[in-house]
């Protein structure tokens, strides 16, 4: 009996996948924020230092709550619902996936422009993102 | 566990997360710096809910959100953003009322528009800011309606008029107005007149006969309000956030908007409830109604 080779997710498959995560984050996390933001005149505010504060801790604990749900989801089930939905796993060059390798890997997926990059790496690298070797995982194909 | 399972699970439990840390956040005092309020008065003031489409302001929200700002430590002060052509008596005085009972300085902004019952609101603030061009004044009261009597006259229809006291079917559209009824409109209308110009003597601190003069139902232009002495400055937003800073005795602050968000839920009912109206009472009934339904509009 052969072994099944694995195969590493396309730029366009994670890409893909990153989008309706993106979408579905923006409804359960971003969503509940808003009217904290909207209700901050930015073009006053963004005068004051407190204010500018304000609005980077809010971004922080939705980047922070987002990232949990990236983790979760993988520690649990292995998969997003962006990669469920494109057959994408996350592989851990460890026995078990642990749950700091799931946190790490998604570190950079709620900042767009570090997630850019990340991919950017992917390009060249052509296996891992940056943050996926940093954490020792890989995205593999079902 | 099956995979839906844990995402459903999942998705509800950060829902819930984001939720209340949201609040959370939104209810602390933001490190502790020093808020203005900012509370926007548009389209017309009246005690009814607006359409889905209309702008309009209701006195029980702004009521409640000149509370909220009172009661919040870290509000020092409040600018009524006012954008409206005013709306009926009732409703302008009852926010005028709320605003005179603010403990904290309120400052009106009027933008595009602040006539007869905004102007009234604007009035019951410490100061009225308004940009040059901005038009307010109109200190006057209407209950103008249109008749149809003669319209029906030519198609042969007649009116049969069933009242069980002589004045109940006043202001019908489907009659003539006769010289009694109308002088006892009229003189509703003065007395009401005679309390908008009161209110606005009191509130702007101007002789009432003073206020009578300017009283005829005119619009003013900003610039032509501020030689009049219905307005205090002329500028803008800038210019208002200064004024309430410099009456709250403070140096920086942070704008937030105090407004009654509607939620999904208010505009399915809103227009639920437009809708069943005018689909339910169909034209024909609602031409009817008018007996009596006419707005004293300010």
């Amino acid at each position: 009996m052969g072994l099944k080779k694995k195969k590493i997710a396309s730029l366009w498959k994670r890409i893909l996948a990153y989008i309706i995560d993106i979408i579905i984050i923006n409804i359960i996390i971003v969503g509940p924020f808003l009217p904290i933001l909207n209700s901050l005149n930015i073009n006053f505010t963004l005068k004051h230092i407190n204010t500018i504060l304000f609005i980077f801790l809010v971004i922080f604990v939705i980047a922070l709550i987002s990232i949990f749900y990236w983790s979760i989801l993988e520690y649990k089930i292995k998969q997003s619902v962006g990669s469920l939905l494109f057959n994408l796993e996350v592989n851990s060059k460890f026995k078990k996936l642990k749950f700091w390798q799931c946190f790490v890997s998604n570190i950079s997926k709620p900042f767009s422009i570090i997630f850019i990059l990340d991919l950017i790496y992917f390009l060249f690298n052509k296996k891992q993102r940056y943050f996926e070797m940093l954490s020792k995982t890989e995205l593999i194909e079902k | 566990m099956s995979k839906l399972k844990t995402i459903l699970i999942l998705i509800i439990v950060l829902w819930i997360i984001s939720s209340i840390t949201s609040n959370f956040i939104g209810n602390v005092n933001q490190f502790g710096f020093n808020k203005i309020a900012v509370i926007p008065i548009n389209g017309i003031i009246s005690s009814t809910e607006s359409g889905f489409f209309e702008s309009g302001t209701i006195p029980n929200d702004i009521i409640e959100s000149l509370k909220k700002a009172d009661k919040d430590n870290s509000v020092k002060g409040i600018i009524l953003e006012i954008n409206s052509p005013g709306g009926t008596f009732v409703a302008s005085e009852q926010i005028a009322n709320a605003v005179k009972q603010t403990e904290k300085p309120v400052v009106a902004l009027i933008t595009e528009l602040g006539a007869s019952g905004a102007y009234l609101v604007a009035s019951s603030a410490d100061l009225i800011i308004a940009d040059r061009a901005s038009i307010t004044g109109s200190i006057g009261v209407t209950s103008s309606y249109l008749e149809f009597s003669g319209l029906l006259e030519k198609f042969g229809v007649d009116y049969e008029r069933l009242v069980a006291g002589k004045y109940k079917d006043i202001g019908s559209p489907l009659k003539d107005l006769n010289v009694e009824e109308r002088n006892l409109f009229e003189k509703k209308l003065n007395k009401l007149h005679g309390f908008f110009i009161e209110e606005i003597s009191i509130n702007r601190n101007l002789p009432e006969e003073k206020v009578r003069e300017l009283a005829t139902g005119i619009f003013y232009l900003g610039i032509e309000a501020k030689d009049l002495g219905l307005v205090d400055l002329l500028g803008d937003k800038e210019l208002a956030i200064n004024e309430v800073k410099k009456l709250a005795n403070i140096e920086e602050a942070t704008l937030i908007k105090f407004e009654k968000r509607k939620t999904f839920l208010d505009l399915l009912t809103g227009v639920s409830a437009h809708s069943s109206y005018y689909f339910g009472q169909g034209f024909g009934k609602s031409f009817l109604n008018f007996n009596n339904k006419f707005e004293i509009i300010a």
